[in-house]
């Protein structure tokens, strides 16, 4: 969008925004970068040490990108190069908020630039704790469900019938499976490579390894809704030192963690329902059909065959196997299925059914998977010393994640206890949650609690990725139009801001934010150059 | 010896056993006796037609049996086959001697040919519904190939056990209607838990769906949401047919009369859609009811109060469709109240005031009459309001003009106050139309084009096409459905096939389009038409010509017969026309200024954000050709372009399939039978 606009740069944001107090050495400014990798979760918050001079506090909060973006192994090293400076290779406080590749990815991919920077402590959702009973229980069940997706998509792929139609339809499953790193596009060695890089489980491996050493000194914590705790090695007099980090999410609750979409009479966040949720995951009945059935690979297991065989609707008296309904006929001879079903002709094409109970099942085992991963997001609420400021991280949250904040009481500090409530009412940054979809804000609990003079928004999401995913409208309009709103037009998005874009005029509200003079490349299509990050002051 | 063929014709009716409602009652000691109804459904007739034309080369006649073995008949094809189970079911014949001898088979859920006769039996009743109402054959709506021709669509093919989930909906794109079957999750009483429950063995799941395919047959464009209420229509109106053939079977309506002693208005299994669906789904009641629902908090059933303001923030389809069918049943109540006012005041001695206990079955049976009469005219009025909506972008309120209009055209004196009750019902559940002044009846009704000369001039293009030669002849064929055998001394007819009949209309709608495309043309030279002078919004002269081409459709004789057996005759003739629309409004500036450009504009977009479609219905005298109505959607203003982009824009990314399977796969299908359960 603007590869050729460089030379204007007349018109940065950093001369046209006013600039009240500049940022830098002042004892009281909390720095909070959001990097522009592309879609996905990497911010650095730093807070100024009581000495001049001395290494700040900082706390790095995910490191990731969506799979497909160009060139994104170049690109996190860029980032995690920035951090390593930025903190002089040392992290006081590592957070990872949930599962998704969007906001993990560059633990894998940048492995090696990680390997130079010390971590003093990480936290992570109860839901990764393996002790835990709840997580552990629910880790079983959706990992059978991600296993069942994974054969969906050979079934799909290996499957006959309009090409045109299966490639969209891969490609959307895909765009779901590539928070996973388990997209089906990968075709040569080196793409396998790549892929490897981007590996899921390869990130977690990798914060399990850095996280292990820290475990005997209560370095990692997996934290619990309703924990109110101070930051970690803060030295006191410092900001940091009195910073107190609320836990709002994850829900420790079956039920709160599976809630995932708005109420359909009076919905609570930003959206308009048009079609009925296709999210209640799929029954025994589908799975079983998914599991017991040969598809030329995988032998079946007799436990799957057997569940295969009880789910059947009908007596085996009626069944004509459907490899040979083509040639069964009746009493009379006529081949009813050969000729109104499997003959090719204009009466057929395009009229059989051979996958759509699949895919229709699949898109909602599919998104049940998502979205309660997403649900599993750790949601911190920092509160500073003085000010009593608070910044929101909501990661990907979705409705049953944000109800429970209010429902669960916290951890008394001095004394004191707060509430939800007015925590958001004192918020001064949000994270937007789920990079802007239209179930991950709360309306009446949640964004019309924010009603600080000086709320700004952080809105990691990036156009382009969005196209390519085959997403639908992130960021919803109707969510954008509230923010805007609320926020009164302080929204910083991350591929919104390039220099001189036609996007500068935004920026005359933003005081107190600026870009960084490094630059990455970035896009595939359109190729072009945008600050490597955002950053933003907060004065406590 | 065996009577033949000349002796003994052919029977008008083939009755069909099938569950009453759903599986459910024939479980419930309460209901068992109503569980299983007989379906009149119509014995159709074997099928004989010429292919290439020459009518009296017997090489070329083709003949087939009325109904083969599926059931296949001439309007619908079931074809199980289960992939999910890997299995196909074998086809049921319905023409077997035993099963003709005993009404088919019994209903059960365990054999899959009685699924495959019941879902026969009540789409074709269903369409036998719409076909009395509208007074011609139905036909399915063209099928798109992958080559982006139409091809006629005669059969609607159904897949009793397409999908193994609790879901069952119409494909626009298969014209296919799609049932799943899925284990039960009931709250504990109220089902089985885990027993199958098969969406098809539904009364209501299978008219509502049936119903789907007969509206996209008969206006393609609603399924183009292109405002809020479009979707929401087709919901309703699916609705509205499963509900109002509750009442056309007399041992169910009389039963459930008893029971509600008359008073229709409490909780009955007359205005509950698919309860087995909605126990089994893990709900209190039925997945809907038009009267009322179970309160969850209070524990009991309650019936539901207008909320006017709910029109106004009530966006999901099925959600937004629960409010007008409401408001229609409501009005159906209020008729039903003042047809049986009279017979409640002679059993009780004048004061109308029903003793306690039981009613006596005398009086049941009358005010069954009554609720039957008053549905199947509610019903009926209905769908015939269906011709009276513009051809696109329709809304309620639309829907309430073309139900008051319909309704005067074949019952000018309303002695029964039916338009009355459907005026104050839609009024009290706050559906207006925007573009009236008061809720008269009078104003309601729509407009017969005025009196302007581009106008006039424009209803007198459609006339001379119905007399040109070779249009007079298919027109004629058309019309009476049947062809002329061509040799000079076999002076018979034939009569025509459905399917001949469709053929015809769509060469005889090419023929028209291309008159009206002629004389628009000459008008415009003669300067009657073009620049300003646009009759009903349509686009006569601007920007490329392929910005003013149109569409013909539905050019249909109509032969209506009133509730006191008065016949009217109309022709039905729908014009549309479209142009680019763009969800960047600078964009649509730009378009917008090439749309008006007059003379040298470049051609439009082939592939716009979205389509903005305008268009208008004719309604005419079949005698005379003269224009009683015209029902339009301008396309020049920009008004409702700018409308329609808002609704698209709100509406996108709503939902967390299209966040991540993109609108077109979402939005493939019409919605989902049910809204979520989360």
């Amino acid at each position: 969008m603007c590869a050729t606009e460089g030379s204007q740069m007349a018109k940065t944001p950093e001369e046209t925004a006013p600039q009240p107090e500049p940022p830098g050495d002042d004892r009281s400014n909390v720095t909070v970068r959001m990097f522009c990798q592309g879609l996905g979760d990497c911010f650095l918050i730093t807070m100024p040490n009581s000495q001049q001079g001395e290494r700040p506090y900082s706390i790095l909060i995910d490191c990731g990108v969506a799979q497909g973006t160009a060139d994104q192994k170049r690109i996190m090293e860029t980032v995690v190069g920035k951090i390593a400076d930025l903190t002089h290779n040392v992290v006081d406080l590592l957070v990872v908020t949930h599962e998704h590749l969007d906001h993990v990815s560059g633990f894998a991919q940048a492995e090696q630039v990680f390997d130079k920077i010390e971590f003093r402590n990480v936290w992570l959702a109860w839901t990764e704790n393996g002790r835990d009973k709840l997580a552990q229980e629910l880790k079983k069940t959706y990992g059978k469900a991600k296993k069942a997706l994974s054969r969906v998509r050979a079934k799909l792929a290996a499957g006959s019938g309009d090409a045109q139609l299966r490639r969209r339809r891969l490609a959307a499953l895909d765009g779901v499976l590539a928070f996973y790193g388990k997209g089906g596009a990968i075709a040569s060695a080196a793409a396998k490579a790549r892929a490897r890089e981007g590996d899921l489980e390869r990130a977690m491996a990798n914060l399990k390894r850095w996280g292990d050493h820290l475990k005997d000194k209560e370095g990692r914590q997996f934290l619990k809704p309703g924990q109110s705790l101070k930051l970690p090695d803060a030295p006191s007099s410092s900001i940091a030192g009195g910073t107190l980090a609320h836990v709002f999410g994850p829900p420790h609750d079956r039920n709160k963690i599976g809630r995932i979409n708005p109420r359909k009479r009076a919905p609570e966040t930003y959206e308009k329902k048009k079609h009925p949720s296709a999210t209640t995951g799929v029954n025994w009945s589908w799975s079983s059909a998914l599991m017991g059935q040969a598809d030329g690979g995988d032998p079946v297991d007799p436990q799957d065959a057997d569940d295969f065989d009880r789910s059947q609707p009908f007596d085996r008296q009626w069944r004509i196997p459907l490899t040979d309904a083509a040639a069964w006929r009746d009493e009379t001879g006529v081949a009813f299925f050969g000729e109104r079903y499997f003959a090719a002709g204009p009466e057929n094409d395009g009229r059989r059914i051979d996958e759509d109970w699949l895919w229709s099942g699949a898109q909602r085992l599919a998104l049940h998977i998502e979205n309660y991963t997403n649900n599993t997001s750790l949601v911190l609420a920092f509160e500073l010393p003085r000010s009593g400021k608070v910044l929101l991280f909501a990661a990907d949250a979705q409705v049953g994640n944000w109800l429970s904040w209010h429902d669960q009481p916290y951890t008394p500090v001095a004394g004191e206890s707060v509430t939800a409530e007015s925590l958001l009412g004192r918020t001064v940054l949000y994270k937007v949650g789920h990079h802007g979809s239209h179930n991950a804000t709360l309306r009446e609990l949640g964004l019309e609690l924010m009603n600080h003079p000086e709320l700004t928004a952080m809105l990691p999401v990036e156009a382009e990725a969005v196209e390519r995913l085959g997403y639908g409208e992130m960021p919803v309009t109707s969510l954008m139009t509230a923010l805007n709103e609320r926020c009164d037009g302080r929204i910083l998005q991350l591929d919104r801001n390039y220099t001189g874009s036609p996007h500068a005029d935004d920026w005359k509200n933003l005081i107190r934010a600026v870009v960084s003079k490094e630059e990455i490349r970035v896009g595939k299509v359109k190729k072009g150059t945008r600050p490597l990050y955002i950053e933003y002051t907060i004065r406590d | 010896m065996s009577p033949n063929r000349s002796t003994v014709s052919p029977p008008s009716l083939r009755m069909l056993r099938a569950f009453g409602y759903d599986p459910s009652l024939a479980t419930e000691l309460e209901n068992y006796d109503v569980s299983e109804v007989l379906i009149p459904v119509r014995w159709e007739p074997d099928r004989e037609w010429v292919v290439g034309g020459k009518e009296n080369d017997p090489r070329t006649r083709r003949s087939e049996p009325g109904v083969l073995p599926g059931p296949v008949g001439d309007y619908l094809e079931v074809v199980d086959v289960d992939p999910a189970s890997g299995c196909a079911y074998p086809p049921v014949n319905l023409n077997d001697p035993y099963l003709l001898a005993q009404n088919g088979l019994a209903p059960s859920e365990g054999n899959p040919q009685f699924h495959q006769q019941m879902v026969y039996a009540v789409a074709m009743n269903t369409i036998q519904h719409f076909e009395r109402a509208l007074g011609r054959q139905m036909f399915w709506s063209d099928r798109r190939t992958k080559t982006n021709r139409y091809l006629p669509t005669q059969r609607l093919r159904i897949y009793p056990h397409a999908l193994r989930e609790e879901n069952a909906y119409y494909d626009s794109e298969k014209k296919a209607l799609l049932f799943g079957y899925f284990p039960s999750r009931p709250v504990l009483g109220e089902e089985m838990p885990g027993g199958m429950v098969f969406s098809c063995l539904s009364h209501d799941i299978i008219a509502h769906e049936t119903t789907h395919a007969i509206l996209d047959g008969l206006q393609r464009f609603f399924l183009e949401a292109s405002n809020e209420d479009e979707l929401a229509f087709h919901e309703a109106f699916a609705d509205l047919v499963a509900l109002f053939q509750h009442f056309t079977y007399p041992e169910v309506l009389r039963k459930q009369i008893a029971k509600a002693r008359g008073d229709l208005s409490t909780e009955t299994l007359l205005g509950q859609l698919a309860v087995q669906f909605g126990k089994a789904t893990g709900g209190r009641g039925a997945l809907r009811d038009a009267i009322g629902r179970f309160n969850e908090e209070k524990n009991r059933w309650e019936r539901g109060q207008p909320q006017p303001e709910d029109l106004g923030t009530v966006k999901e389809p099925h959600a937004r469709g629960a409010l007008l069918v409401a408001a229609v049943f409501d009005a159906f109540l209020a008729i039903y109240r003042s047809r049986t006012r009279d017979l409640l005041r002679i059993a009780t001695g004048g004061t109308g005031v029903l003793p306690a206990g039981e009613l006596h079955p005398d009086l049941v049976n009358r005010l069954a009459i009554e609720a039957a009469k008053a549905a199947e005219h509610l019903l009926l009025m209905c769908i015939r309001a269906i011709d009276y909506c513009p051809p696109v972008d329709v809304t309620f309120g639309d829907f309430m003009r073309a139900l008051i209009t319909a309704d005067y055209d074949l019952v000018p004196d309303d002695t029964r106050q039916y338009r009355v009750a459907v005026i104050e019902a839609f009024r009290r559940w706050g559906i207006y139309p925007n573009d009236v002044r008061t809720l008269s009846e009078e104003s309601l009704r729509w407009s017969p084009p005025d009196a302007s000369e581009p106008e006039r001039k424009f209803c007198e293009l459609l006339r001379p096409a119905f007399f040109s030669d070779h249009l007079e002849n298919l027109w004629d064929e058309i019309s009476n459905g049947r062809v002329r055998a061509r040799a000079a001394y076999a002076q018979q007819f034939r009569k025509l096939t459905r399917m001949e009949i469709y053929q015809r209309i769509k060469e005889f709608s090419a023929g028209l389009h291309d008159r009206i495309q002629q004389g628009a043309e000459l008008l415009r030279q003669t300067g009657i038409l073009g620049g300003d002078k646009r009759p009903f919004g349509f686009n006569i002269d601007c920007g490329h010509p392929d910005d003013f081409k149109f569409e013909v459709h539905q050019v249909r004789p109509v032969r209506r017969q009133a509730p006191g057996g008065k016949m009217r005759q109309d022709l039905l003739i729908q014009i549309t026309q479209r142009r680019p629309g763009y969800f960047d409004e600078k964009r649509q500036a730009e378009e917008n200024r090439r749309y008006m450009t007059r003379g040298k504009a470049a051609p439009p977009d082939k592939k716009p954000d979205f389509w903005y479609r305008g268009g208008a219905t004719f309604i005419l005298d079949l005698e005379s050709f003269e224009v009683h109505y015209v029902v339009e959607k301008n396309v020049v203003r920009t008004g409702r372009l700018d409308r329609q982009r808002q609704f698209l824009t709100d509406m996108a990314g709503t939902t967390l399939a299209e966040l991540y399977f993109g609108p077109t796969e979402a939005g493939l299908k019409l919605a989902a039978l049910h809204a979520g359960h989360d």
